[in-house]
């Protein structure tokens, strides 16, 4: 009986001590159409650093601590850390994307078979408007535009194996956070990432 | 811990020299009972807005920010009087607070209200004046007052008209460049015109936030850039938001700038220096010239050496100086800004320290490129 309850209070403090998503349906705290405006920059922001953390972690020149160190930054710009996050991959010479969790997909990246990876941006991104999905929550999509090239090593020069250009839709979430104390604020968060379309690029 | 070190004092130090400075000059009353509320909105929306020039133009910036008890006359004077220029940079005053004129001013421009007496209140000609007649002259000068051009009486006039007009020319650079680095001359404007007042809401002044909201428009490309159309724009503005309230409200402006011949910069936003030793810091940290494993060693050493502890409450604002788009703690902040590759500019809106110089809060926002 006092494992339970000591197991209990536990989980309830464990809980409490970082923040938690509200979900109390009569407890709504406003939020502006001009917050929202910050709230999509700032995801805008995100998502670019995201497409500069997958160049670094994909490099073949970076050391295993520098991959590791941009993975768990990475791993932050996301909805319960990346926890439950899934990314969608795809190829040219497959019919069908394959979807992973985040950190599975980090960790592939990272040790990828080629002499070299080049990952980029390939263009301009657009995020669309927010719209509320439920109590306190909003959520939005933005298209990126991704060129990855893999490269074989013959002597002193690199020869491109494959290269595609993938479009992908992540998920942009603003929703509450409550701290311990009763604190409520909101927080963006990027979510699960899709492919939506794969062409060679040469 | 060696390299570390320099690296730190590298950028706390080595960039003292004869780089394009943006001064950023600003004085706020942001004690006021009646107007304090908003003054400090105007406050924090153009200390951002400061630093997001200096970093789109390429330019050092020097910060020059007074408000609560640092707002009077004497201070004013101080730092008028006192702050240097090279020829090439630019000087950007803005005021918010009360003004007023006098039933016989000469100028069209208003006295700003630096304090409770008729002694304490200072033209903003006045100002530009004295920015002129700096021994070293930067090559753009603008002044700028949020605050009322009402009659009062018991106020007496202060400096006479000066100046004329030019028509701005345009250049076919980025639009931020060819508001500011690429003219010389001066600016001033205020936001009523003689004999009338200015407003304020809970969001900010009605004249600043219409000239952000049309700089902003104006510098993403939409419409012609120059600052006459920009006020233009402004006064329409300001306008519509006061049909209302008081149509017969609209501010003034006279532009006497021409184009310089261009700089010698590369066309690339790149990070700059600042004055303040802390924010050097962070964009030391942020700088993409330092190689990952560099940037990534310098976060203990400047958690170390700024912060109190690596649990001090960080909040980064967003452009409109208010809202909160991130709240992390010192340690997260300095590993986040360690990964960054886009940072160019800071803005430092509030930071508390304790009895040892080590910061207990902060408020800041980050200028990116894209």
């Amino acid at each position: 009986m006092n494992t339970k309850l000591i197991f209990s209070l536990l989980i309830i403090v464990l809980l409490s001590a970082h923040g938690r998503v509200i979900a109390q349906p009569d407890e709504e705290v406003p939020l502006t159409d001009d917050d929202i405006k910050q709230f999509k920059e700032r995801a805008g922001v995100m998502i670019d650093s995201f497409q500069d953390y997958l160049s670094i972690i994909g490099s073949k020149e970076r050391p295993k601590e520098v991959k590791v160190y941009y993975a768990d930054e990475t791993l932050e710009l996301f909805i319960r850390k990346g926890e439950r996050v899934t990314m969608e991959v795809s190829s040219t010479r497959r019919t069908y994307p394959t979807r992973y969790p985040l950190k599975t997909y980090l960790q592939r990246l990272a040790n990828l078979r080629y002499a070299k990876v080049e990952i980029k941006q390939a263009g301009i991104y657009h995020i669309s408007n927010f719209y509320k999905v439920g109590e306190n929550k909003y959520r939005a999509v933005a298209s990126i535009f991704q060129q990855f090239c893999g490269y074989s090593r013959y002597g002193d020069r690199y020869v491109k194996r494959y290269c595609d250009v993938t479009k992908k839709t992540i998920e942009i979430y603003i929703y509450l956070m409550e701290t311990w104390n009763g604190e409520k604020y909101w927080i963006v968060k990027l979510g699960d990432i899709s492919v939506a379309d794969t062409t060679p690029a040469y | 811990m060696k390299r570390i070190r320099f690296i730190l004092l590298f950028w706390s130090v080595s960039f003292m020299t004869k780089a394009q400075t943006f001064h950023g000059i600003i004085f706020a009353n942001t004690f006021d009972a009646k107007i304090g509320h908003s003054v400090n909105i105007n406050y924090n929306k153009m200390l951002t807005e400061f630093a997001a020039i200096a970093s789109a133009n390429n330019m050092k910036i020097e910060q020059h920010y007074f408000r609560d008890f640092d707002y009077n006359k004497d201070k004013l004077m101080e730092t008028l009087n006192n702050i240097q220029f090279s020829s090439q940079d630019i000087a950007f005053f803005y005021h918010t607070g009360h003004g007023g004129r006098a039933t016989n001013d000469k100028t069209k421009w208003p006295q700003l209200a630096l304090g409770d007496y008729d002694s304490d209140f200072v033209s903003l000609n006045r100002v530009l004046e004295i920015l002129k007649q700096k021994s070293t002259r930067p090559q753009l000068i603008i002044v700028m007052s949020q605050s009322c051009n009402s009659e009062s009486s018991s106020l007496t006039a202060k400096e006479s008209i000066s100046g004329g007009n030019t028509v701005l020319e345009n250049s076919t650079s980025d639009n931020y460049q060819k508001l500011f680095k690429n003219l010389k001359g001066t600016i001033i404007v205020s936001s009523s015109s003689p004999g009338q007042y200015s407003y304020s809401s809970g969001v900010g002044s009605t004249f600043t936030n219409a000239w952000l909201k049309e700089l902003q428009h104006i510098v993403s490309g939409n419409g012609e850039v120059n600052w006459n159309t920009l006020f233009e724009r402004t006064k329409q503005r300001n306008a519509e938001i006061l049909k209302h309230t008081d149509p017969n409200s609209y501010p003034q402006w006279e532009v006497n700038v021409t184009s310089t011949s261009g700089g010698d910069d590369d066309d690339d936003i790149t990070i700059k220096t600042n004055s303040e030793v802390f924010v050097n810091d962070l964009l030391g940290l942020a700088n993409t010239r330092n190689t990952e494993i560099e940037r990534i060693r310098l976060v203990r050493p400047l958690l170390q050496k700024h912060f109190d502890n690596e649990f001090v409450k960080v909040q980064i604002l967003g452009k409109n100086g208010k809202t909160i788009v991130e709240r992390q703690s010192s340690e997260r902040f300095l590993k986040r800004l360690s990964t960054t590759r886009r940072l160019v500019g800071l803005a430092v809106l509030e930071k508390k320290t304790n009895s040892n110089g080590k910061i207990t809060f902060l408020k800041i926002h980050e200028i990116y490129k894209r």
